[in-house]
């Protein structure tokens, strides 16, 4: 008797599972909180969206109407965490199961990894800071007229990580991990959204 | 600036000393390609220092259930045939990936654990509608392509509305947008209220009509 109900027992997570059948856990290393710029005070530098703005124009960004921000002020992001940024991305990918580097050889969404690193860092914020400042780190869909690094000029669209930074906003390809300011970047002017 | 250089290539060439220096000490890597580009060293040191989580885990993405691809012009087609105002819809990519329905439920399910687990509340500004909503889209991705999905991102974004009458447990509104999930799986277009995890279909949704703009 005893053995069968240690039989229906073992069955029973089985049966739950067929219906909503689930992977092993995920771990993680936890959700990055990048450091923060700083202010001649010493205090963590905010920046609004007007100023955000300003630096896209900066930037080479044309127009406006590209620009999209779910908040109405951020917080400054130190370019001493992008190397952070990046790890943390490729380590929860694989964790997860994908190899980050070798997502190009696919059909590729840079919107996914953008969003993946968007949520962490302000999961990391949410959890970790009393701030009530967003982290601007979002997505940029640009036309990629002109090559970049190993990326090709092939008029299609492509996506990237875009973070504001003390130095002006920084563009990412978390594959290639290739980044430049987006001043430098050869398809400032093909910018088709950009969204924090 | 730690973790990067920014640099032109001649630059490099006249600095190549400083530039061994630096590879030599993980800092930066140049890339000889076109334009102006930096390579970011993954910061290890950085990452070591973070204590791990583990995620609930997530119900498994059912590739083989998945419906077909369907395009940003269908997609268009599908809230025009809906809504009597269709949203505009930024894209990436020019088609996506419909997860099968149930797998749909079961994650949509997953997500609320997932936010008991990481006791993830509302915070104006740094936790809010559009951070739950782009946090169900990112992980939806990552599970499906976690889970094999090898054609490409889901179709999962994250939508703007005016919430003029109640959804989900979100109050009716009148003046300011929120933000809510859109999910085209294998049954149609449905809307995810990400907060509470209510589900509707897109023609019975209250707001339908009051669409601003799409992010798949």
């Amino acid at each position: 008797m005893r053995c069968l109900v240690s039989f229906w027992l073992a069955l029973l997570p089985g049966v739950a599972g067929a219906a909503d059948p689930r992977g092993p856990a995920i771990t993680m290393p936890d959700f990055p909180l990048p450091k923060f710029a700083t202010d001649r005070y010493g205090q963590a530098e905010e920046i609004g969206v007007i100023r955000l703005l300003r630096e896209l124009h900066r930037g080479g960004v044309r127009g406006s109407g590209n620009f999209e921000a779910a908040d109405s002020d951020y917080v400054v992001v130190s370019s001493d965490s992008l190397g952070l940024l990046s790890a943390w991305l490729e380590a929860a990918c694989k964790s997860g199961g994908i190899q980050l580097p070798l997502a190009r050889l696919r059909p590729y969404d840079g919107t996914v990894y953008a969003s993946l690193l968007e949520t962490a860092t302000n999961i990391a914020a949410a959890r970790h800071t009393q701030r009530t400042l967003a982290v601007p780190v979002g997505v940029m869909i640009c036309t990629r007229r002109k090559p970049w690094g190993t990326l090709p000029g092939d008029g299609e669209r492509d996506a990237y990580v875009i973070i504001a930074t003390e130095r002006g906003f920084v563009v990412f390809d978390p594959p290639t991990r290739q980044s430049a300011l987006l001043a430098d970047y050869p398809n400032n002017s093909e910018v088709l959204k950009i969204r924090l | 600036m730690g973790g990067v250089t920014h640099r032109r290539a001649a630059a490099d060439r006249a600095r190549s000393g400083w530039r061994i220096a630096l590879l030599m000490l993980g800092a930066v890597a140049p890339c000889g390609a076109s334009g102006t580009v930096t390579l970011i060293v993954p910061d290890l040191a950085a990452l070591s220092r973070l204590p791990s989580i583990t995620l609930p885990p997530s119900p498994v993405y059912a590739r083989d259930r998945a419906g077909g691809v369907w395009s940003v012009d269908e997609i268009a087609a599908e809230f025009g045939r809906i809504t009597d105002r269709p949203p505009a819809i930024n894209f990436n990519r020019p088609a996506f990936v419909r997860p099968d329905h149930r797998w749909l439920v079961a994650f949509n399910d997953w997500f609320m654990r997932l936010q008991k687990a990481l006791k993830l509340a509302y915070r104006d500004e740094v936790w809010d509608c559009d951070d739950f909503a782009r946090c169900f889209v990112a992980f939806a991705n990552m599970v499906a392509l976690g889970g094999g999905e090898t054609r490409g991102s889901i179709c999962v974004g994250w939508a703007t509305v005016a919430n003029l009458r109640a959804f989900g447990g979100q109050a009716a509104s009148s003046g300011g947008g929120h933000a809510i999930v859109i999910v085209g799986s294998a049954d149609g277009l449905f809307v995810i209220e990400p907060q509470s995890g209510k589900m509707a279909a897109l023609p019975d949704y209250p707001n339908r009509d009051s669409f601003v703009e799409v992010n798949l």
